[in-house]
């Protein structure tokens, strides 16, 4: 253990280890990795408490930012600002469920889980037709022209084909966002029984797909809005 | 210790402020003047003018008066398109090189220009807080990359100033907005000033303003609507060649602004220039209408940036609960209806437009001064960061968004026998091939001859409180840290300066008018056949003498583009557009009412 006293940052008292007993603000030393859980008051679990991490994150950041610290010593403020770089990468990965997901899993099992090289059998489907829909949209794209003049907007806007695409890229989004819903609810499920400790490597497992497929969900979403906005425009 | 000043350095115009007695104000200058114009007179290269002097003697000395230098600071010459080229100053710089401009015989650096209307500021600050002013936060617009941040915190520098801070432009006039209200808000901020475009979506909560997202265009603003407007002027002119003759130019250009301003709260205007070329006066009137349909395509651009800003703040239009403009071009009429259009509400109009973001820098400056202690702001990083990676793809390693100051850690290794140095391509921007982004800059990290990848070199990219990068590298093996420097712009030697200048002088205008030609039959030549598809299928509802008007202009068109004049094919494209104006009224309406547009 460090056996160091030093200055936190957020209260003023002197304390050892990695946080501050006093405020539950990290310390300023030179940290390897960061426990982001830890570092957020937070249980390691797959399920979490968005509207909690929204508010540790603010009462943090009023403590950490550099912004508090102006006054410091030059290596004092340097050490703040990899503190508050810390700190923004952490609420980061625990707000986004995927990114959060796998961390959890890298943690428990030591080992950073590998990301899918496949497509998740169960988006098979989903994939290919936003795959498809995306090439009708580029083609549709490619051919149409900046609009420069009030007549050429016009002539874009009457289009019958633009909207057609627009509706169906709706529908594919509208699937992609159930397949969200069901993973988050069954991460739910699974979180009801992380403390069951015969049931952790089933568990671990399947997190690690449910990842996966959050993983391609955001690809395909990202593509799909990405359309529809050039369309939009 | 000594008070930090606030500092909205803008393309057109720029603000100084202070936080005193607890509240954030605008210094105003010996002359009582709230707002200094950006501008730098080289007439005499030993006393430069600035601000209003400068602006008074623009029109008299055009080749030596520097305005909107903002475009350019901290890009690179090939980063420059012929449509930016300033009409009555030269820009030079090629390829890699960073852009300089000229003036008074001499090639200024963009943060040299800068420079000096900061420190006209800074001695005004002085004279009114009667201290020395020493440091100071100075504002750039959101969507503005690592180099052009890295150009103002220099150009603060330059003019004896400690930069406390880089703040974005749209984030510092919503704390002007939000500091004295305790309500939690998400506001969205859509600020069009001179030269640039940013909107922002900010969550104000407990008083920590937390920007959600962030994008706009550092090439947009009221200089591209006056330069519209210009151009419509030239088309005026009929047969007076103004081809080179710089203060016409900068006479129109004059004319143009002030035509703009004023339609802001008229429906037409009559602009008179006498004299403008010899013999020849100008004398036209200019609807509202008319300066719409010349700004309109560009306009438009900031409603897709603002569905981009909703879209990656994951937030509907709907749960904005308020919006608020912020700089001189809000003033459009225009300007409001798009903003209301995506937004669907009324903007708040408390802000002041031209003033909010030298109160925001103010009191950000006091936040860091430890004045004001119960406010926060967290801002993001406008663009991506990413690495060339193998097959010329950019590795995103921090997105957009991402709240700063964020770091994140790369592991490189070698990829042949013996390689001495790995060379790193840094980026920014949004798009898959590295080449579409823009090069942030490239290093390289010198390693020991060894079997192919048995080196590892860690490196550290933090984006810091300014939005601004630093790198930091370790050789893994060996423990030792490596010395980073990222190289943005190429050297260039003090005589192929003079070479550029000289040449900049005797052929730019020129050049600019080729441009301008070709670029005009481009897009003429698509408005010619839009015009015909839209005939094709609404043709038949309109009246005989609509179909006849548009079917003159149309020819019209297509004659000027052959004949290769500028001013003659802008006139014929100006009057196919008002010939088609019910056309396109007509098939907007029906896209609207949707469904029962024709087929083809």
């Amino acid at each position: 253990m460090n056996e160091i006293k030093v200055k936190c940052l957020g209260c003023g008292s002197l304390e050892k280890g990695d946080f501050c007993g006093g405020c539950h603000t990290i310390l300023p030393i030179d940290h390897d990795e960061v426990d982001f859980f830890q570092l957020f008051d937070l249980e390691p679990r797959p399920a979490l408490d968005r509207e909690l991490l929204d508010q540790r994150f603010l009462e943090l950041s009023r403590k950490l930012h550099p912004d508090r610290h102006t006054a410091e010593g030059s290596d004092l403020r340097l050490k703040v600002l990899s503190i508050s770089a810390e700190l923004n990468h952490g609420y980061r990965i625990l707000a986004d469920t995927k990114e959060r997901v796998r961390y959890l899993v890298g943690k428990v099992t030591d080992q950073e889980p590998a990301e899918a090289k496949q497509v998740p059998p169960e988006m098979m489907e989903l994939f290919f037709e936003v795959h498809d829909l995306m090439g009708e949209a580029d083609a549709y794209l490619k051919q149409r022209k900046p609009a420069a003049s009030r007549i050429e907007a016009a002539l874009s806007m009457s289009d019958s084909g633009r909207r057609e695409l627009r509706e169906r890229i709706n529908a594919l989004r509208q699937r992609g966002n159930e397949t969200v819903a069901r993973v988050e609810q069954e991460i739910t499920q699974l979180d009801a029984a992380w403390d069951d400790s015969a049931e952790r490597p089933r568990i671990l497992e399947r997190l690690s797909r449910l990842a996966d497929v959050l993983s391609y969900m955001g690809r395909l979403r990202g593509s799909l809005d990405d359309k529809e906005l050039k369309l939009e425009m | 210790m000594s008070k930090i000043v606030g500092i909205d350095l803008g393309t057109t115009n720029s603000v100084v402020a202070v936080i005193d007695m607890g509240l954030p104000v605008v210094i105003p200058d010996a002359g009582g003047l709230r707002l200094t114009p950006s501008v730098v007179g080289y007439n005499d290269p030993e006393k430069p003018l600035v601000g209003v002097a400068a602006l008074r003697q623009a029109a008299l000395h055009p080749a030596d008066t520097v305005t909107s230098v903002k475009r350019f600071m901290g890009r690179r010459g090939k980063e420059i398109a012929g449509d930016e080229m300033p009409r009555t100053y030269a820009v030079i710089g090629r390829g890699d090189q960073a852009a300089k401009v000229v003036a008074g015989g001499n090639a200024w650096r963009p943060e040299e220009v800068s420079a000096r209307v900061l420190a006209k500021l800074k001695a005004d600050a002085e004279g009114y807080l009667e201290q020395e002013v020493t440091r100071a936060v100075i504002t750039v617009p959101a969507y503005f990359n690592d180099a052009q941040r890295a150009a103002t915190k220099a150009a603060g520098e330059l003019a004896g100033l400690t930069v406390e801070r880089i703040v974005n432009e749209p984030t510092a006039a919503c704390l002007a907005y939000g500091l004295d209200r305790v309500e939690n808000a998400t506001v969205a901020v859509y600020d069009l000033g001179g030269g640039t475009f940013d909107i922002s979506i900010v969550e104000i909560r407990d008083k920590v303003f937390k920007v959600l997202s962030t994008t706009g265009n550092t090439r947009l603003g009221g200089d591209d609507f006056d330069r519209a407007v210009m151009n419509w002027l030239l088309a005026q002119c009929g047969t007076a060649d103004l081809a080179g003759d710089l203060v016409a130019s900068a006479r129109l250009k004059e004319a143009a602004e002030k035509a703009k301003i004023e339609l802001s709260d008229r429906t037409e205007t009559d602009i008179n220039i006498p004299f403008l070329k010899g013999d020849f006066s100008l004398s036209a009137r200019l609807t509202r209408a008319t300066f719409e349909s010349l700004i309109a395509a560009r306009l438009d651009e900031t409603r897709s940036a603002c569905l981009q800003a909703l879209h990656d703040a994951h937030l509907k239009a709907a749960q904005v609960d308020t919006v608020i403009l912020v700089g001189g071009s809000t003033r459009i009429p225009l300007v409001r209806g798009l903003v209301e259009s995506v937004f669907g509400r009324t903007p708040d109009q408390s802000v002041n437009p031209d003033e909010a973001v030298a109160l925001g820098a103010a009191i950000q400056a006091s936040i860091l001064q430890g004045g004001i202690t119960d406010t926060l702001l967290l801002d993001v990083t406008p663009l991506s960061l990413g690495i060339e990676t193998f097959g010329g793809l950019m590795n995103v390693i921090i997105p957009r968004n991402t709240t700063i100051p964020t770091k994140a850690g790369e592991l490189f290794t070698t990829a042949v026998d013996n390689q001495t140095a790995v060379n790193i391509h840094v980026l920014q921007g949004e798009r898959e091939m590295a080449s579409d982004n823009w090069t942030l800059g490239r290093f390289s990290l010198p390693v020991a001859p060894a079997p192919a990848g048995s080196h590892r070199v860690g490196v550290q990219f933090t984006i810091d409180t300014d939005g601004i990068l630093k790198v930091l590298a370790r050789d893994v093996n060996t423990g030792h840290e490596l010395n980073v420097q990222v190289k943005a712009v190429a050297d260039v030697s003090d005589a192929e300066v003079e070479q550029m200048v000289r040449e900049s002088v005797a052929h730019a205008q020129a050049d600019i008018l080729k441009r301008q030609l070709v670029e005009a039959q481009i897009s003429a030549d698509e408005m010619l056949r839009a015009t015909q598809k839209a005939l094709e299928r609404y043709g038949d509802r309109l009246e005989a003498g609509e179909r006849k008007a548009i079917d003159s202009a149309w020819n019209r068109v297509r004659a000027a583009i052959d004949a290769d004049d500028l001013s003659s094919l802008k006139a014929a494209k100006q009057d196919l557009d008002e010939a088609t104006q019910r056309l396109a009224d007509l098939m907007f309406s029906d896209a609207v009412q949707g469904g029962d547009a024709p087929r083809r």
